[in-house]
């Protein structure tokens, strides 16, 4: 959605990361492992660190409106504990909040004698991060059960502006927020080359803001900020006023659902997945300062993920068997608290490379999503470029003096 | 190491054009009418004003007055003298003081010798420039003064042959001994000016204040320096000036006579006011940012005609029973001064000031609002009275604010 420029949840845009491509739950970093599915990580042989980057570009083509960024998707560290267990720490975005509205027409009012244009501009920045403290338990070579500790924190800062006069008038907030959610995977293997995985998500502690209003002030300067930076002093003086106390909001975000994914061994080497998914958000979302601009949200999504891949071999010395490969094909039907839907359908490829017998990997991934808004006539096309680095070495294993 | 470098190689231009990517941010064209920021007016016109007196100071005042104007009466001005090291030349023996001119200086082409005042002298300190009323000179007299009669009056064209200005020169060389005197510790070389007939005269002079010397009152002594250099002797003739440090022209206001309606602004009355606008912590909504905030009053053009600056400036301590017939000796309201004061020229009628600060900051409940004192600017001509309407009418008082609130 931020071609429209309201923000999106990331795992709502395109890959979670590189290494994982479009599928979370099924095996893709490895034949058996996703570095996106703990109750997988006990399959690997080393411990990881992998960081992903990614550039996005969210497009409208009707009114040629581009939005771009880049930045950090996802930096993980994994460590296996002897085959049977794991635990790992991941930081990643959760919710992009960059916002940037104008109105669409200037305005005018008249007072004492005299009449007065205006335009009114709307821009947020900022988001919440997600902090994850993950674990794994193998309990036979059929079941595993993962857990993911989610902690969301982060903030956002937004200007609401009014330009009369010659310098806008500008109503400064910061919001704090902070929240729990908790994921449990299950992995089941029942047979040789056919593997179930399931994920439940639920909120121990749905989303909180802490709002904080900053007194208006007019910005006689221009840099939207409340400063005093001479020759020209914001008005009112930023000494002489006072915040308004700090508003709690509970209830922002309280994220429920499932997940269920399937991953066959097609050939040796090359298996099919599928993954399918519901999420439903239970969030009140009753603040009214929290609703603009927009006073709709997600309030529950379906999933469809298919993928396609390839993975290296392990032993082979040939450059095509260093190499992994998956493709997807992901749906997503999002329909918000009021009425409005959004459906997505998105591809994806992604090739990986394996390197030196540890199993470092460099991933390079390509995402191109269309939605449509059934009530926006325009399309919005979604491109994301991704770039991962695994790196694998063995952790708290004392070595040999040599 | 091979494999390493070759994929170092590989990556590098895949990062390159990831980190250099053009995070671009179109903003989108939106119907923002649910925006919680909202433009709106408050006006206030039952504000209430009321005059008080305070015996006028001219002492700021570009001009020196003497005489009768406007029905004002300035029956002396007051021209003091500094101290100088040019005064030790009486004592030195190689310095002859030929001769000592007191000097003034009018703007006035048509200054006749007999319209000019007398000069007078005190080796006593007689006035204070900042604090000295007409209230001290009730009872004044020359007659303890030295009496230097008039001046003579010398015309200084330019060399287009175009007036410039008028010189009024008093000899002034028996003073000599007084104003040299050592052994008076406490003396002050005070001048003063007045009229001894008893004509209507009435003449304006430049004050200290108008310029930087050049045309300031002061005292040229002409002297002789003998000066031994080897077996020659070279007497260099030259002169000395000593300005004044300060002069005052000493107002009678009269009797005043006031309306209810109007409020008047005069400095050469001593006419103030204290005006009350009812603006308080309540009256904006609270967050609001005040835009604009003019207060408006409005004149008669047929009295006042000429540019006038007006100064409010809002009140800092207690009211107290304000008794417009009396003339207080010193202005009993203080005020805050900067950041608050504001001032402005009146035009085409109207004085409009801008009070944005000062009604911001009520409206916070930073400042207490106690009213504001509308006063006139001390470089006004002391007998322009300015009188603004503070009736019913539709030109009476008023505020206009325009806010921002949420």
């Amino acid at each position: 959605m931020n071609a429209f420029g309201i923000g999106h949840f990331y795992h709502y845009q395109g890959l979670n990361n590189a290494m994982d491509g479009i599928t979370e739950l099924t095996p893709s970093f490895q034949s058996d492992v996703s570095l996106s599915n703990p109750s997988t990580w006990h399959n690997l042989k080393f411990a990881y660190l992998s960081l992903a980057y990614s550039g996005n570009e969210n497009s409208e083509k009707t009114s040629s409106l581009s939005n771009g960024y880049s930045s950090l998707s996802n930096a993980i560290w994994v460590v296996p504990i002897k085959s049977r267990s794991s635990i790992g720490f991941s930081l990643s975005p959760y919710l992009d909040q960059r916002i940037n509205l104008i109105d669409q027409d200037t305005l005018s009012f008249e007072a004492y004698d005299s009449t007065y244009a205006y335009a009114r501009s709307f821009d947020r920045s900022g988001g919440i991060l997600s902090f994850k403290v993950s674990t794994s338990y193998k309990f036979n070579d059929r079941l595993s059960l993962g857990i993911n500790y989610n902690v969301l924190f982060g903030s956002s800062r937004q200007n609401e502006s009014i330009s009369f006069g010659g310098n806008p008038v500008v109503q400064s907030s910061r919001i704090k927020y902070n929240g729990i959610t908790n994921d449990v995977y299950i992995g089941l293997s029942l047979l040789k080359d056919l593997r179930f995985y399931a994920k439940y998500t639920f909120s121990m502690k749905p989303l909180e803001a802490a709002i904080e209003k900053k007194h208006l002030f007019d910005d006689v300067n221009g840099n939207g900020y409340h400063d005093y930076i001479p020759p020209y002093y914001d008005f009112p003086f930023p000494d002489s006023i006072n915040a308004s106390p700090e508003l709690r909001v509970s209830n922002l975000h309280d994220p429920t659902g499932f997940k269920l994914g399937v991953h066959k061994f097609l050939m040796d080497r090359t298996a099919f997945s599928m993954e399918v998914g519901r999420m439903k958000d239970n969030a009140n979302n009753e603040n009214p300062f929290l609703q603009f601009p927009m006073p709709n949200w997600i309030n529950s999504t379906n999933s469809l993920k298919v993928s396609l891949l390839h993975y290296p071999g392990n032993f082979s010395l040939r450059f095509i068997d260093k190499l992994n490969f998956k493709g997807g094909v992901t749906y997503y039907e999002h329909l918000l608290k009021f009425d409005d839907e959004i459906t997505e359908l998105g591809f994806s490829i992604g090739v990986g490379f394996k390197f030196k017998p540890i199993g470092n990997q460099i991933d390079l991934s390509y995402y191109f999503g269309n939605r449509e808004y059934s009530n926006i006539s325009g399309k919005e096309f979604i491109q994301q470029i991704q770039i991962g680095i695994s790196l694998a070495d063995l952790w708290f294993v004392k070595r040999r003096q040599k | 190491m091979k494999m390493r470098i070759s994929i170092l190689r590989l990556l590098n231009p895949i990062l390159f054009s990831l980190f250099i990517y053009n995070c671009s941010e179109d903003p989108l064209v939106s119907n923002l009418d649910h925006s919680g920021l909202t433009i709106n007016t408050l006006t206030i016109d039952n504000i209430s004003a009321q005059n008080y007196s305070v015996a006028p100071n001219l002492g700021t005042n570009e001009s020196l007055y003497l005489g009768t104007k406007n029905g004002l009466n300035i029956p002396v001005s007051f021209i003091e003298i500094a101290n100088n090291a040019f005064w030790s030349y009486g004592f030195d023996s190689t310095i002859l003081i030929d001769s000592l001119h007191f000097i003034t200086y009018s703007k006035d082409s048509l200054l006749l010798q007999n319209s000019t005042p007398n000069l007078f002298f005190s080796p006593d300190s007689q006035f204070d420039e900042n604090t000295s009323t007409y209230l001290d000179f009730s009872t004044f007299s020359n007659l303890d003064w030295v009496d230097l009669d008039q001046p003579l009056l010398k015309t200084n064209n330019d060399t287009s042959g175009y007036y410039l200005y008028t010189e009024l020169i008093w000899g002034i060389d028996t003073l000599m001994e007084s104003l040299i005197d050592t052994s008076d510790s406490n003396l002050v070389r005070s001048f003063a000016l007045q009229f001894t007939n008893n004509d209507s005269n009435y003449i304006e002079l430049f004050s200290e204040e108008a310029t930087t010397g050049e045309k300031d009152p002061k005292i040229i002594m002409y002297y002789r320096k003998t000066i031994e250099s080897g077996d020659s002797t070279i007497i260099d003739t030259t002169s000395a000036t000593i300005y004044s440090n300060g002069d005052l022209s000493i107002i009678d206001p009269g009797e005043i006579t006031l309306s209810p309606d109007v409020i008047g602004l005069s400095n050469g009355k001593g006419l103030r006011s204290i005006i009350n606008i009812p603006l308080t912590e309540d009256s904006l909504p609270a967050g609001s940012v005040i835009r604009s905030a003019e207060l408006i009053l409005n004149y008669d053009t047929t009295i006042t005609n000429q540019t006038y600056n007006v100064v409010l400036d809002p009140i800092d301590n207690d009211s107290l029973a304000l008794d417009s017939n009396f003339v207080y000796e010193f202005d009993p309201y203080e005020a805050m001064g900067y950041p608050y004061r504001v001032s402005t020229d009146t035009e085409d009628g109207k004085c409009i000031l801008s009070v944005k600060e000062i009604m911001q900051n009520i409206s916070l409940g930073n400042v207490t609002n106690l009213g504001f004192k509308l006063i006139s600017n001390e470089k006004n001509d002391p007998f322009e009275t300015i009188w603004f309407d503070t009736g019913e009418s539709t030109t009476s008082a008023r505020l206009e604010i325009i806010y921002v609130t949420n």
